[in-house]
């Protein structure tokens, strides 16, 4: 008995030392998105957040054709909890990215038409990233999908 | 400066466009540092005083403009966000200021002038607008009723609707013809001295704001709008004498601006034709309007049933309408008495009282159509014939000399009755 409860209290000294640290709450919205035109290697590189990414995977995936990759302007901006939503002229989709160690992960895909945006543009709101597209209604994206009864 | 009319033609644009549609945040911020930007550089160029104080209209134009994204511009651009980056324009426009050794109380003065000038500019614009779609309705409603009722109706059918929209675009075109004045006086108060004395850069700084502010351009086409409104509305008596009015107070504020922009024109070529061109227009504006008051007059004796020899101007209507009263004066028609009496109470309380005495002469004389003289000559021979007409006997007249003779008897049974009983009390006794 005397020896389990040493081990009982071993283990949750070795628990809690090991629990990972956790900051909360935070706000990772960027006020505007940035628009920036993929080189011919892939890359865009964005002088205002700093960051440089390669997204030949992303215009692949949209377009079916990673030759014809440069002058594309892809559109991006950061959610308030930090996802990045993605997107470019003739995309049907929006992509959504989580951030992960050198890199971001496609956390979600949503298909917001079927001919292709034509002049696509995203706005910080609080509660949800706007997605405009000329004269159509404004969409409003979570991370999850499209905002139900809120594309004013 | 061409700049500067490039820089606010971009910004118009682009408001224009960003309104058209839902509005990009990134667009919004972008505008705003391209449009700082561009004012930022023309403040290292600006020379002279108007345009330091053009420039701080800009200021004030682009601050009042982005006023409601100042949270979000804030946020977006950094360092400097909305406040600092236009703390930073007014600071570097003091400095340029004290560079060229310009005081500020002139930039100030200077200032509320351009902004006086914006504002006028704005306001003919919407104006413009306005009096467009007021003349399309106006047209398109006379169209109408014409169409529904043949040629019973038209402009000037006294319909509510049309009547309310005719005043409602007689009233724009009034305010946009002050305006327009009013606009360009503030451009040369300016300047604060005469075209001859500019320099040549000023003449040219000028030059450039009457053409961003198409003075010619909204003169032209107030006149071709008042020949229009004058076409389609076919306005009648006191209505016709205010357009007539119009077109002379027009004239003369042209006349007093006109030389300056000769001289200005002076320097350019392609504007040298302009103000000859505005001088012509407005003689046909002179010789519509006129013909329009001298056919409304000749249907005015018309209907109301005076006869008149047709007149085309002043001359001849003074002595078409001296030689028709000389001839009712002198009865050439041998009419009776009473005729004559008719005649001139209608002519005296239907024409003369209602519409000539009171509106047409002091009209005329004032647009100096007639004399004072002629319009003496007209109302003695009025006086004259108002002299020698009276009323003659009427059937009236009979009946009542009638009447009396029957209520004579009658009263005189009433009055004196004992006077016929007597007799007969006496004889029975």
């Amino acid at each position: 008995m005397k020896a389990i409860i040493i081990l009982f209290i071993f283990s949750f000294l070795v628990l809690s030392g090991c629990s990972s640290l956790t900051l909360k709450p935070g706000d990772f919205a960027w006020p505007i998105e940035t628009v920036s035109k993929v080189n011919d290697k892939g890359m865009i590189e964005d002088n205002q957040y700093n960051f440089s990414l390669n997204v030949k995977e992303l215009l692949y995936e949209e377009t079916m054709d990673s030759v014809n990759i440069s002058n594309v302007t892809l559109r991006i901006i950061r959610d308030v909890k930090g996802y990045y939503f993605m997107t470019a002229s003739k995309f049907r989709n929006v992509y959504v990215f989580e951030q992960i160690e050198g890199g971001l992960k496609l956390s979600n895909k949503i298909l917001v038409t079927q001919d292709g945006l034509k002049n696509p543009a995203f706005n910080q709101r609080s509660q949800y990233i706007q997605l405009l597209d000329g004269q159509n209604s404004p969409v409003s994206l979570t991370k999850e999908g499209i905002l139900k009864g809120e594309n004013k | 400066m061409k700049t500067i009319f490039r820089l606010v033609a971009l910004l118009v644009f682009s408001i224009l466009i960003l309104f058209a549609q839902q509005k990009s945040d990134y667009a919004t911020v972008q505008l705003f540092r391209t449009t700082a930007q561009s004012i930022s550089k023309n403040l290292d160029k600006a020379n002279s005083v108007q345009e330091c104080a053009e420039l701080n209209a800009s200021v004030d134009a682009f601050e009042k403009e982005f006023a409601h994204d100042k949270t979000l511009l804030n946020k977006a651009i950094y360092p400097d966000g909305y406040d600092r980056t236009i703390e930073n324009l007014r600071g570097k426009l003091l400095v340029r200021q004290k560079d060229l050794g310009i005081i500020e109380s002139q930039v100030i003065r200077i200032t509320e002038l351009e902004t006086t000038v914006r504002e006028l500019s704005d306001q003919v614009k919407k104006l413009n607008m306005q009096n467009d779609k007021l003349l399309a309705d106006i047209q398109m409603l006379t169209r109408n009723v014409q169409k529904l009722t043949g040629d019973l109706f038209n402009a000037a059918t006294p319909l509510d609707s049309l009547h309310n929209m005719i005043v409602k675009l007689r009233q724009g075109l009034l305010d946009r013809d002050a305006l327009i004045f009013a606009l360009t006086d503030s451009l040369f108060l300016q300047y604060d001295k005469n075209v001859s004395d500019m320099k040549d850069v000023e003449k040219q700084g000028l030059l450039g704001k009457i053409e961003r502010h198409n003075i010619d351009g909204n003169v032209k086409r107030s006149i071709m709008d008042n020949v229009t409104f004058l076409e389609t509305t076919q306005l009648r008596g006191s209505d016709l004498v205010t357009l007539v009015r119009q077109q002379k107070r027009f004239q003369s504020q042209w006349r007093g601006i006109a030389p300056k922009l000769t001289s200005i024109y002076m320097s350019g070529k392609a504007r040298k034709y302009e103000v000859s061109t505005v001088d012509s227009m407005l003689v046909v504006w002179g010789d519509k309007v006129d013909d329009a008051m001298w056919r409304s007059l000749n249907t005015l004796f018309k209907e109301k049933g005076f006869f008149v020899k047709e007149f085309k101007n002043g001359e001849e209507f003074s002595v078409n309408f001296i030689t028709a009263l000389s001839e009712q004066i002198q009865n050439s028609n041998e009419e009776t008495k009473d005729t004559r009496f008719k005649i001139f109470t209608n002519f005296h309380e239907n024409l003369w009282l209602t519409d000539l005495y009171a509106t047409w002469l002091p009209a005329l004389t004032e647009l100096s159509k007639i004399s004072d003289t002629q319009r003496k000559e007209i109302e003695t021979k009025v006086e004259k014939w108002h002299s020698i007409v009276s009323p003659g006997v009427s059937w009236l007249i009979y009946v009542l000399i009638f009447l009396g003779v029957l209520l004579i008897p009658i009263l005189a049974i009433r009055l004196f009755p004992k006077a016929r009983k007597t007799p007969k009390e006496t004889s029975s006794t």
